[in-house]
């Protein structure tokens, strides 16, 4: 239980309840944190502990952080992943890298407070 | 203004080529392709229209109601990697490409997309280590019940449209030289226009003529060597008014450089019913260390015009004479009518990689206007315009930025732009109602150090080591979509974007101009003014080129996502515990399944009531 007094403490610091996380306080479409929900069971398992912290693990990602900036560190991930020429304008370039940092620093936070 | 009027008056901007083409006497293959592009309700070719300007005269969906747009169907298409080009429609069938396999889908637009049939090629895999730069397909082109579907290992496939059964096909190039395909080819008249990719292989690039009755060669044209093999008249073939004259390529390199010289020609094709010509471009010239290769290098980086029938050029007009950037002159060459200082000129617009918005006379290849469409190039302060002058229509480059001054194993910075080019291949498109071009851009430097490297076939021959990033001291994106007066050589309006945008765009006779976004984002932006008009988020980024078409009274718009890398943010988080579950490899596994699911396409529409 000691993981879900962190979580408490960690959102109450954010000034949120949880509830008043998912309801108001972002901006990510529903479709964006399941796919985020996905993946990260796909990880962690697909059982209904591991929904429980993804579920968790995206909406304090969606406090910390704005959902374009969400979508712009996405996209520099995935274009990393992508062949060519052009895919070497986001491996490595510093502007490439700050836009995917935030997202990085959520993530860890989220990790703290969720698993 | 009514249909019937819009389309009376897009026959005449275009130079009535349509209305005469009836004219020219006997029946040719292309007849049937010209008549289906003069109907808005079908997508016939990737461009468009012959004149490559991807515009369309349908206007349900407009300015007033295109923040309705909704989703209305969608098709996986089940293969990975980068999403270029568009589907085709042609009557109530949609035909969908991929990516390499190259896979060919006709889908039945009576019956919510149900697949009528579909093509798998089988293709060595050994040709995706070949391509440079991701394994790509700009689409399918159609003439007259055939479908002509070009692989990436450049097997050219002609396909019965209502069957997909194939009635003929040829090979146009060897990969294991580094030669493969990327491009869509052209049918003109009773021929298909084939290009072949490659430049950073040391590939020779051509094109090349195919009878579309049975796939026989009527003609190659290389883009460099002798004469004969470059279908140049020394004495009636022209270069900004004269004569090409004898040995023109030859001359400009050292030696048999030329051999391996590129001068690929991987971009797209446009053609010109009443002229009789058709006009494509040449890409860099190998290697791309330009020490390596001393003189112009002719004629990559050159817009070509020539006569489809036997191939012969009727004018070159060379951009970036001896290229020391990579910036490959292969981008769309728009052909429009429009007025420069009071006459009616029939003008040919292109938007160089090199930074570059060129308008010529497309008859003549006059060089009528060049002006850096984006702020920031600065390799060349300019292009010399005087006709009297030694370098009449060459760039004044920089030394500073001259990869060849600074020379070898030294690296140039501050390079604007990238070898990228301020645009890459994603088609532009132009509005006859607003006379303007929208254009999809890069804005993005680089530094370049170039290096020498020895040539052996079928392996890498590039020579230079490049770092990129978005152009310094501005907005800190990295791409635009701008307006552009191709008569003037001015940015009317320009909209910053984070990145750089690669999907072609589409403007409409509903006042709106669409493009794809890196993010995923299909936007509607309004054509005058470029205020955004709409936004929606695809699942993966947008690389491919915004089509139209109506179906039983309704429009749609479709649009191919895909970039080749699922994010898969939310594999990352909790793997401080992978011990405890699936762990790293599962995961990645999993990822594998999941990105199974590949590239998307997304048609649109407005919501019934609407």
């Amino acid at each position: 239980m000691r993981r879900f007094a962190l979580l408490s403490a960690a959102l109450a610091a954010l000034g949120a309840s949880p509830a008043g996380a998912v309801g108001t306080l972002n901006d990510y479409p529903t479709e964006a944190r399941v796919e985020y929900v996905f993946g990260c069971m796909a990880v962690n398992g697909q059982t209904p502990d591991a929904l429980r912290r993804c579920s968790c693990s995206v909406d304090v990602i969606a406090e910390i952080l704005p959902y374009d900036d969400y979508v712009a560190a996405e996209t520099v991930l995935g274009m990393r992943l992508a062949a060519g020429e052009r895919a070497t304008l986001f491996r490595g370039t510093p502007a490439a890298t700050h836009l995917a940092a935030p997202l990085r620093r959520a993530q860890a936070e989220a990790e703290i407070v969720c698993f | 203004m009514t249909r019937s009027a819009m389309r009376a008056f897009k026959a005449a901007f275009l130079g009535a080529t349509i209305a005469g083409t009836s004219f020219f006497g006997p029946a040719l293959a292309n007849d049937g392709l010209l008549a289906l592009q003069d109907d808005p309700k079908q997508w016939t070719m990737q461009l468009g229209d012959y004149a490559g300007i991807r515009y369309s005269e349908l206007e349900e969906i407009n300015a007033a109601n295109v923040k309705n747009l909704q989703v209305a169907w969608t098709f996986s298409t089940g293969v990975l990697r980068g999403h270029e080009g568009s589907p085709l429609v042609v009557g109530d069938v949609m035909y969908v490409h991929t990516p390499f396999p190259n896979i060919v889908y006709a889908l039945d637009l009576n019956d919510d997309g149900r697949i009528l049939w579909r093509y798998t090629p089988q293709q060595n895999p050994e040709v995706i280590g070949v391509m440079c730069c991701d394994t790509v397909y700009r689409g399918l082109a159609y003439a007259d019940g055939v479908l002509f579907l070009h692989q990436a290992d450049t097997t050219l496939v002609a396909l019965d449209a209502k069957t997909g059964d194939v009635k003929w096909s040829v090979v146009n190039g060897d990969p294991a030289k580094g030669e493969t395909n990327t491009t869509t080819v052209l049918p003109v008249k009773d021929k298909v226009i084939v290009g072949i990719s490659g430049g950073e292989y040391g590939v020779r690039g051509h094109v090349t003529a195919y009878n579309v009755s049975d796939g026989s060669m009527a003609w190659r044209a290389y883009s460099t060597g002798p004469d004969d093999e470059m279908l140049v008249d020394p004495e009636k073939t022209t270069v900004l008014g004269k004569p090409i004259g004898a040995n023109s390529s030859l001359e400009s390199w050292e030696g048999d450089q030329w051999k391996i010289g590129g001068g690929t020609t991987w971009g797209w094709f446009t053609y010109d019913p009443e002229a009789d010509l058709v006009y494509y471009g040449t890409g860099n010239p190998s290697t791309w260390n330009p020490s390596q290769r001393p003189g112009d290098n002719k004629w990559s980086m050159t817009i070509m015009a020539r006569d489809p029938d036997t191939g012969v050029a009727r004018w070159f007009y060379q951009k970036t004479p001896h290229d020391e950037w990579d910036y490959d002159g292969i981008n769309e060459n728009l052909l429009v009518d429009q007025e420069i200082d009071g006459v009616e000129r029939k003008l040919l617009v292109n938007f160089d990689r090199n930074g570059f918005g060129y308008t010529l006379d497309r008859l003549t290849g006059e060089l009528l206007v060049a002006e850096k469409y984006d702020p920031a190039v600065n390799w060349a302060t300019h292009v010399d315009m005087d006709p009297a002058s030694a370098t009449y229509g060459r760039p004044q480059v920089v030394a500073e930025f001259s990869t060849e001054q600074n020379g070898e194993d030294v690296n140039s910075t501050g390079i604007c732009p990238a070898a990228l080019g301020s645009k890459d291949q994603q088609p532009t498109t132009f509005s006859p109602r607003t006379g303007l071009f929208y254009v999809p851009t890069n804005h993005v430097c680089m530094d370049y150090e170039p290096f020498r490297v020895s040539y052996t076939a079928g392996q890498p021959y590039v020579g230079a080591t490049l770092a990129m990033y978005p152009a310094p001291d501005s907005h800190g994106g990295m791409g635009n979509f701008i307006a552009w007066d191709a008569t003037e050589g001015k940015i009317v309006w320009s909209l910053p974007e984070r990145f750089s945008v690669w999907s072609g765009a589409m403007a409409t006779a509903g006042d709106i101009v669409f493009y794809g976004t890196l993010e995923g984002y299909l936007k509607a932006v309004d054509a005058k003014t470029g205020e955004e008009l709409y936004r929606f988020k695809t699942p993966s980024g947008i690389i491919g080129n915004v089509m139209t078409y109506e179906h039983k009274g309704k429009q749609y718009i479709g649009v191919l996502s895909g970039v080749g890398g699922w994010a898969g943010i939310g594999l990352a988080a909790g793997l401080t515990n992978a011990n405890d579950g699936l762990g790293a490899v599962g995961g990645y596994a999993a990822l594998s399944d999941y990105t199974a699911l590949g590239g998307q396409l997304t048609v649109f529409a407005l919501p019934a009531a609407n």
